[in-house]
């Protein structure tokens, strides 16, 4: 054991030591030499390149031992590189047709080494290419002369780069009546753009775009009516009996703007009804400019009121009287082996036929209030008491007979 | 004996169970824990909600909106300037992403049409070309009436774009400015053309005009008050504490102090001239007290991420505009140490070296009188560094030799350039750790290092600390010697008397005079003491132990009864 524990402690001594002279020189470390460029290349290249021309890069003052020269062109969508040996004190490099979109104003580095230059040149859009890309919104507008919708044409070389600002851009309106107007506009920011202001005439507009010849896609947009004008109800039916059960058609007149454009299907008007039976609002949507209502008679006679209100424009009132559908019926009392039975018919209506089925009798004995619903004009009820009943009134359908008492 | 060893093979049975049933336990913790995060982080999840990576505030910040152009059809609602914004930065991230991965996928979700077909097109050569973005100034031109058509311009886009340079990616300072369409498609604002207007930029490695003032002969001490170091100097500035430490230099000889200023502490890119009011009051008592003073920038500002650009360059500005005409400021530093901050972020040599250039040119640009250096945090930093100054400083922890044998390259480096020491000396720190030296070194060192100073006509040397402080710097590790060395670099000891180098630092000092420690000096520290004691006690105790040894086999050998069974074999054998 004690042979070992002399090279140990030999050993760890040695590693302290070793610990004592690196720490005392640590701040020490191997330097290099700094990397920075010199802009002594020279780059030769014409200002003004043509879209899908031949792009060639002349690069001057090239080290012939400085390895391959590397021009890198940034076209603003990406870089495209091309090396060249470097052969003497000239190297050319090209970069063949500028063909893919690019942004307007590109740059060229050469690069050799830390050697290094860098220039810009602009490329010259050409002519605009169809189809070319039209937004329009909103896409529909009323058809007032005031509103408007636009149309934006965001035109296109082949090579896909926006052409040169100025360049005219032609919309040709065609109305729902088939009138057209044309609007020359010049490109300005990358586009060309039209307020269109609607016209008078409600339906369809169509816009197509001209751009140096170079067509797009048409498009259009809807021109709808504006608030209708003030309008009326009529009853499409006769006005039935108030049996509470006939139904009656109520329709608006065909709603129409300003300038006579009816308004479009599906706009919303809702008639509110008042009459002896209470209130009632109704929805409903116009079809060719009418919106119509069905409503059932009222289950007693009297006076009812139609409103109709679209847009916030609302309608004349219609007033329509409904006469008593029944003037007059039976009621019978007798003793039964229960009780008391009270028959009620037959009831007929005022066009001579049995009152609906369902139609409900309402049975008053002083305080007491029954109901019987009749069937085929009839009905009966027996009370359990040995007396006679007091006075009885019975109502259907608005008309009361009255039986005992004082009659 | 049986009994012995039989509660020795019990104990360790016990401790070898404890120690399975410990490693089951961790096990079992381990693998629910995994489970558990499994269920909550599924890679299923992930797909599901695929949500975009927020982008930096810092970037976000960096997008300046000029006024909407009259002419603009539809006046921009908040909410949709906010999707523009998002929109347009996520765009250029797109191209770097490609550059970095080329992966393309995620250009449909930012570009349509023509722009989208040319990114698709030129992927593959722009790959390993990533382009950074720095800053953007935007304006809206043209917003159509539907809301689904946007032409803006950006009269100015920052960025830093990457080209390969010698065996490096170099990167190129630029501000572009782009014209582009964007349109509502999906819900998304797509870029529809993208074009380049304009574009201007240097290289990295480009200098910045040189001051109209000449940099002069510096002989200063790095500052900071002793109990209130580092973090803590400015939130405790006391002008009182400060105005003594400061007579203090100008009594040791010295010219300049260098002193930092954080960068979030004041505020950072919400920097305003009042928040500078402590720095004004420094640099009045600098000025009584007749010491220059360099101030160093960005201080604690090691994230050098293109990203945060934008804020560096609107608190520069505002610093430099607030400062720039003070009569004790001498120098601008735009960082201590920025090598030090490679890798922070993934950041890289010649992306921190582009990020000093692009500082050094914004202070540049405000103050065209004060030097600029830039303070790295060794010589061979400095020597890689690209010329961006107006004075080549660096830090020397190292001795006069080392120094002297980097001085030709610094000197190819900074041409015609000064040099500078911005920090030099060693601590006096001697524990029971290796490394420690003794005060005497710590001025022989001082010494050594001034001669050379001198020697070489460098452009100023200032030392590491004027006290010893109470704390270390907050990256110090938690070892005693990370500790030691940092708190003990100073002229002054904490209790206000000098050390020997506060006779060594200024100008004119007689250096011959300072007596170097000798061949054995090494061995006089705390740590070779202890070593040496060490050594002598346990030659004491093997020595002592060996002739126990030796005396009891000698009395075995006498005529033990029992002889061990080992002896018996021996004996058989021999």
């Amino acid at each position: 054991m004690t042979r070992r524990v002399l090279p140990l402690t030999a050993a760890a001594l040695v590693l302290l030591a070793a610990l004592v002279v690196r720490s005392s020189t640590s701040g020490t470390s191997v330097a290099s030499a700094t990397l920075a460029v010199t802009d002594v290349l020279e780059i030769s290249l014409p200002d003004l390149v043509g879209a899908g021309d031949d792009l060639e890069v002349t690069v001057r003052g090239v080290g012939s031992d400085g390895g391959d020269v590397l021009v890198v062109l940034d076209t603003g969508y990406g870089i495209d590189r091309r090396s060249a040996p470097a052969d003497g004190d000239v190297v050319t490099v090209g970069f063949g047709r500028l063909a893919t979109p690019a942004s307007r104003v590109l740059l060229v580095t050469a690069i050799q080494g830390d050697r290094v230059a860098d220039a810009a040149f602009r490329i010259a859009p050409g002519r605009a290419i169809g189809p070319t890309d039209v937004y329009l919104g909103p896409r529909t507008v009323v058809a007032d002369a005031e509103h408007f919708t636009m149309i934006v044409a965001v035109p296109e070389d082949r090579w896909g780069n926006p052409v040169a600002d100025g360049t005219a851009v032609e919309f040709t309106v065609t109305r729902a009546d088939l009138s057209q107007g044309t609007v020359d506009v010049e490109t300005e920011h990358l586009l060309g753009s039209l307020e269109i202001f609607s016209g008078t005439v409600a339906g369809r507009t169509r816009v197509a775009t001209d751009v140096d010849g170079a067509g797009a896609a048409e498009r259009d947009f809807l021109e709808v009516a504006d608030l209708p004008r003030l309008f009326e109800l009529r009853a499409v039916d006769a006005v039935p009996p108030a049996d509470g059960h006939t139904l009656i058609r109520i329709a608006t007149d065909v709603l129409i703007d300003a300038n006579d454009n009816v308004m479009p299907d599906g706009t919303s008007v809702t008639l509110d009804a008042t009459g002896v039976t209470g209130v009632r609002r109704i929805f409903g949507q116009t079809i060719d400019g009418v919106a119509e209502f069905t409503v059932e008679a009222p289950g007693a006679p009297g006076s009812a009121t139609f409103q109709a209100n679209a847009s916030g424009v609302e309608s004349g009132p219609l007033e329509l009287d409904f006469p008593p559908a029944v003037t007059d019926f039976g009621v019978d009392v007798a003793i039964v082996e229960a009780g008391v039975e009270i028959r009620v018919g037959p009831v007929r209506s005022v066009r001579n036929s049995f009152v609906p089925d369902g139609t409900v009798a309402v049975v008053t004995i002083g305080d007491v209030v029954h109901e019987i619903e009749l069937l085929l004009g009839e009905g009966s009820l027996i009370l359990r008491t040995d007396d006679r009943p007091g006075p009885i009134q019975v109502d259907v359908l608005g008309h009361s007979e009255r039986i005992g008492g004082s009659r | 004996m049986t009994d012995r060893l039989r509660r020795h093979r019990k104990a360790l049975v016990k401790l070898a169970l404890l120690g399975v049933l410990a490693s089951a336990v961790i096990a079992f913790v381990s693998l629910a824990s995994r489970a558990l995060n499994d269920l909550t982080t599924s890679d299923e999840t992930e797909e599901i909600f695929n949500a975009a990576a927020l982008l930096p505030p810092d970037l976000v910040e960096a997008v300046q909106w000029l006024p909407d152009n009259p002419d603009s059809p539809r006046e921009m609602e908040p909410l949709t300037r906010d999707d523009i914004t998002d929109a347009w930065l996520r765009a250029w991230e797109q191209l770097s992403i490609v550059a970095r991965t080329g992966d393309t996928s995620g250009l449909e979700v930012y570009f349509s049409n023509s722009a989208l077909e040319a990114l698709q097109a030129n992927a593959d050569q722009t790959r390993g070309l990533p382009v950074r973005q720095i800053g953007h100034t935007l304006q809206v031109e043209f917003y159509s009436h539907d809301g689904q058509v946007l032409s803006v311009t950006a009269p100015e886009v920052k960025l830093l774009r990457a080209a390969p340079v010698g065996d490096v990616q170099g990167w190129r300072d630029a501000t572009e400015s782009y014209e582009a369409i964007m349109i509502l498609e999906d819900g998304n604002w797509r870029v529809h053309h993208w074009l380049r207007t304009g574009a201007q930029g240097r290289w990295w490695s480009d200098p910045v005009t040189p001051a109209t003032a000449a940099p002069a002969q510096y002989r200063g001490v790095n500052y900071f008050p002793a109990d209130t170091p580092y973090e803590f100097f400015w939130p405790g500035f006391d002008p009182a504490v400060v105005d003594g430490d400061l007579a203090r230099v100008a009594a040791l000889g010295l010219d300049t102090v260098r002193v930092p200023i954080p960068f979030e502490y004041f505020f950072g890119r919400w920097t305003i001239a009042d928040d500078l009011e402590p720095v004004v009051a420094f640099l009045d008592l600098a000025q009584a007290h007749g010491l220059g003073v360099i101030a160093t920038l960005f201080d604690g500002r090691n994230d050098h991420s293109t990203s945060r650009w934008d804020a560096d360059v609107a608190h520069v500005t505002t610093v430099v505009a607030t400062l720039a005409r003070h009569p004790a400021l001498v120098m601008w530093d735009i960082k201590d140490g920025p090598d030090r901050d490679v890798g922070i972020r993934g950041t890289t040599t010649q992306e921190v070296h582009a990020w000093v250039g692009h500082i050094a040119h914004a202070v540049r640009a405000v103050d065209g009188d004060t030097p600029i250096t830039i303070g790295w945090s060794s010589a061979a930093a400095a020597a890689a560094a690209p010329p961006v100054g107006d004075v080549v400083s660096f830090a020397h922890a190292g001795t006069a030799e080392e120094l002297a044998s980097l001085l030709p390259l610094l000197r190819a480096t900074a041409g015609d350039r000064p040099l500078q020491l911005a920090r030099f000396g060693i601590s006096s720190w001697d524990g029971i750790f290796p490394g420690g030296h003794t005060e005497a070194e710590q001025a022989a060192h001082h010494a050594d290092i001034l001669q050379l100073v001198d020697a070489e006509g460098l452009g100023g040397a200032l030392g590491a600390a004027l006290w010893d402080l109470a704390l270390p710097p907050p990256d110090a590790g938690p070892l005693p010697w990370q500790v030691g060395h940092p708190t003990n670099m100073g002229i002054l000891r904490a209790d206000g008397t000098a050390k020997p180098v506060a006779a060594v630092i200024a100008p004119g000092a007689d250096l011959d005079a300072v007596p170097r420690p000798g061949p054995l000096a090494r061995l006089d520290r705390l740590f070779w003491r202890i070593a040496l004691l060490a050594v002598v006690v346990g030659a004491i105790v093997f020595i002592a132990t060996r002739r126990i040894q030796e005396r009891t086999a000698d009395a075995d050998a006498g005529g033990d009864p029992h002889p061990p069974l080992g002896g018996a074999a021996e004996a058989r054998n021999g």
